[in-house]
């Protein structure tokens, strides 16, 4: 996978730049962005997410299903017993369910197997869910 | 409860768990394009609503909640 970290920009800017920039290294056609009915982003051929906060924007793309998230650390969180962290886990696991957050399962196991911590940026946390472990950030 | 009763709740409850100004919430709202509220301030506002009605959201019906009108006449609906 590839995760791309942006400042400044918008979503759409960071998808259309981030997929631009695989299928130039991979030499792939990644196909159409589109979306599905919950909002999910999609290509033809590969799996991208994307995440964004304050004026960062996050971009995972891979050739395995992917959902990625980034908070700041300093964010208030006010559910009990949770910490800014593990919600990052929970986001990106949902994402790559395709499901949505679940508010009822937030505080169930998540499988840890393929779950990656990005630590790309001091004062943020990155987490991504994804078969796909190998792991490139630009 | 009437719904104008259900959403000077809801107001209270946004503005105390988003930081949102009352002002700035309306039947109407979006929660995402008005409110700017993301995954984590839906779940923190949805579990603050359900303590203060004492009603419970489904993760299905949870997810299907677009604007503030949604919510107050769902709370409406099951109260």
């Amino acid at each position: 996978m590839i995760v791309f970290i942006y400042e400044n920009i918008t979503s759409e800017e960071a998808k259309s730049k981030s997929i631009d920039f695989y299928e130039k290294v991979t030499k792939t056609s990644l196909g159409k962005l589109s979306k599905t009915e919950k909002g999910k982003p999609v290509l033809d051929y590969g799996f991208i997410s994307v995440s964004h906060t304050k004026n960062i924007v996050c971009v995972a793309i891979s050739e395995k299903e992917i959902g990625i998230d980034i908070e700041s650390k300093t964010r208030e969180i006010k559910i009990p017993n949770m910490t800014i962290k593990r919600w990052t886990e929970v986001e990106a696991y949902a994402k790559w369910k395709g499901c949505g957050i679940e508010k009822d399962k937030i505080y169930l196991d998540i499988p840890k197997l393929w779950l990656h911590e990005i630590i790309a940026l001091k004062d943020y946390y990155i987490s991504v869910y994804s078969e796909d472990g190998e792991i490139f950030v630009k | 409860m009437s719904e104008e009763q259900i959403l000077e709740k809801l107001k209270a409850i946004i503005e105390e768990q988003l930081g949102t100004e009352v002002d700035q919430i309306n039947m109407n709202s979006s929660l995402s394009d008005d409110l700017q509220a993301d995954s984590l301030d839906k779940v923190v506002m949805l579990m603050a609503a359900e303590k203060e009605f004492g009603i419970k959201f489904s993760d299905e019906v949870s997810m299907g909640f677009e604007t503030i009108s949604d919510i107050v006449k769902y709370i409406k609906e099951n109260v």
